[in-house]
């Protein structure tokens, strides 16, 4: 059965994050529920009008006006935060200039976990 | 086989620490114990691997027949999700690693527990920890474990095959400890095979309306997850599996596996098997002392060994599987592991390894409390085609997934 005929235990062992106790568990914090949103334009003109082009995300399905139900065929701004009440953090690209935008993605978080993180605090 | 009690090293504690088992010691109890070891033969460690071979092909074709008779109501999983399972398994998705639990005196065969085939843990325990423990205490024995090496090369395999894929995210409860490691482990012999990886919380995920993301927002492409299916199915995010197309390690269909009713089905398509206890979904068609296991329970939670004159709950979703005996009720009989998964170079041949090995070595450890087993059934439903959306394959996207490949052994 053993077909490196000899013994069956690892030649070496060697670890190159285990152990290091650095950035590999450092996300350990439950994370909040957070929405964020992105707009997204038909084409580049467009986008650009409401951020700077390094900011605008050429679409990854090609490019070219579209108007259809996949968000690949669309330029996509920055992601910023849905909630405006509370103010914006520096970072936060914000909504757009002109709100000239073809649609709005967005982005939620949370959604897994719950069952996990109840079950852990139960025991 | 045999256990022999043996002297602690003074310092284990802070060796295992430094080799990430910081989960020693739980409530003042510990986890890993280095005051005993299981010693076996070579014709030992040969039943363990044939055992485990055996059994993994016996599950490749238990997942086949549930799929192909659409057998999920028994397993307890919503029919949203059928078709979707059943696409993973056509189109192969490619699997890591599992555990089989046995129950083992060195006499007779090894006898099938569970099978934690889709978020094991004891990993880095068994890969790792003891094989250092050998290094140091036994290094003139051999030890049935290669596994790091094994996964090693089933992350470069997969690197080889699909070289698209960017990276590899990671995710899992981050908070325990047990998790957290053996997530961080996986990461460790992932990148060690050629990927570029990200860890993540589970609850970190995001989803953007048509797939799901990681905190810089960019689409995660493949996912391996140290959390449940069937947490996942049930939670908010659950029904954006069926329209996303992320490769998860391990794949949807491994949930059959880790699903406790599987235990009464091998029983029924391969009854009297020399590794399988009987098992059933019914109490009454299992003689003696049972025991009642829910079929989606985990870690024990809601295991109970039932007299042979007990009925159980008959609540739906249970198991019953003949009881067998334990280590704590004998010393010299042994819960362990064998880990099945993919093996470097040779396509759909899988690994098999043990903790333990040859004369007088390894095996200390952890051996969590012992758990029960389950039992057999009816009879199958009837047979129905299964239909695969037209969709890109996850670890190819260069390819539909209608029609799929034939998995085997």
């Amino acid at each position: 059965m053993d077909e490196d005929g000899g013994q069956k235990r690892s030649s070496t062992v060697i670890l190159t994050l285990v152990g290091l106790s650095v950035g590999a568990v450092a996300v350990a914090n439950a994370f909040p529920d957070r929405q964020v949103k992105r707009n997204l334009y038909a084409d580049r003109a467009a986008c650009e009008r409401d951020y700077s082009a390094a900011q605008c995300e050429a679409p990854s399905g090609g490019t070219g006006p579209h108007t259809g139900g996949s968000t690949g065929y669309f330029w996509h701004g920055p992601y910023y935060s849905s909630d405006r009440s509370s103010g914006s953090a520096a970072s936060d690209p914000g909504p757009g200039r002109t709100g000239q935008i073809t649609r709005t993605e967005i982005s939620t978080r949370g959604g897994f976990g719950a069952i996990g993180r109840a079950i852990r605090g139960a025991t | 086989m045999r256990r022999e009690c043996i002297a602690p090293r003074r310092d284990w504690r802070q060796k295992v620490e430094a080799l990430g088992l910081d989960f020693h010691t739980n409530d003042g109890q510990p986890y890993w114990w280095e005051a005993a070891c299981y010693g076996f033969s070579a014709a030992e460690i040969d039943v363990l691997e044939e055992a485990t071979e055996t059994l993994h092909k016996l599950c490749l074709e238990a997942v086949e027949r549930i799929v192909s008779q659409r057998d999920f109501a028994r397993l307890a999983i919503p029919e949203a999700y059928w078709d979707w399972i059943a696409a993973s398994w056509r189109r192969g998705d490619p699997d890591i690693y599992g555990r089989f639990d046995f129950s083992y005196d060195g006499s007779g065969p090894p006898k099938l527990l569970e099978y934690n085939a889709d978020t094991p843990t004891a990993l880095l325990e068994a890969a790792v920890v003891q094989w250092y423990w050998l290094e140091e205490v036994k290094p003139d024995c051999d030890q049935f474990n290669s596994i790091h090496e094994k996964l090693i090369a089933a992350w470069a395999e997969l690197r080889r095959q699909h070289p698209q894929i960017p990276m590899v995210h990671f995710a899992g409860v981050t908070e325990e400890p047990e998790d957290a490691r053996t997530v961080e482990y996986m990461r460790d012999v992932c990148q060690q095979g050629g990927w570029q990886t990200e860890p993540l919380d589970m609850s970190q995920l995001g989803w953007n309306g048509s797939r799901f993301t990681d905190l810089a927002e960019q689409p995660i492409a493949a996912l391996f997850k140290l959390y449940p299916w069937e947490w996942m199915l049930r939670e908010r995010f659950g029904a954006n599996l069926l329209a996303d197309r992320t490769a998860f390690v391990e794949p949807p269909w491994k949930m059959l596996l880790s699903n406790k009713a599987v235990l009464a089905l091998l029983w029924e398509m391969f009854p009297d098997h020399p590794n399988l206890l009987p098992a059933a979904f019914e109490r009454s068609r299992i003689a003696g002392p049972c025991v009642e296991k829910p079929v989606h329970g985990r870690e024990g939670g809601g295991v109970h060994l039932l007299a042979a004159t007990e009925t159980g709950s008959a609540r739906r979703g249970r198991v019953y599987q003949a009881a067998a005996p334990l280590r704590h009720a004998h010393p010299d009989r042994l819960v362990g592991g064998g880990w099945a998964g993919r093996r470097h170079g040779v396509a759909r041949r899988h690994f098999a390894d043990h903790w333990q090995y040859q004369p007088l070595c390894p095996a200390l450890f952890p051996l969590k409390p012992n758990r029960p087993r389950p039992g057999s059934t009816r009879c199958w439903a009837k047979s129905a085609p299964v239909r695969c959306a037209r969709r890109l394959c996850p670890w190819d996207p260069a390819r539909s997934c209608a029609g799929g490949r034939h998995r085997g052994s």
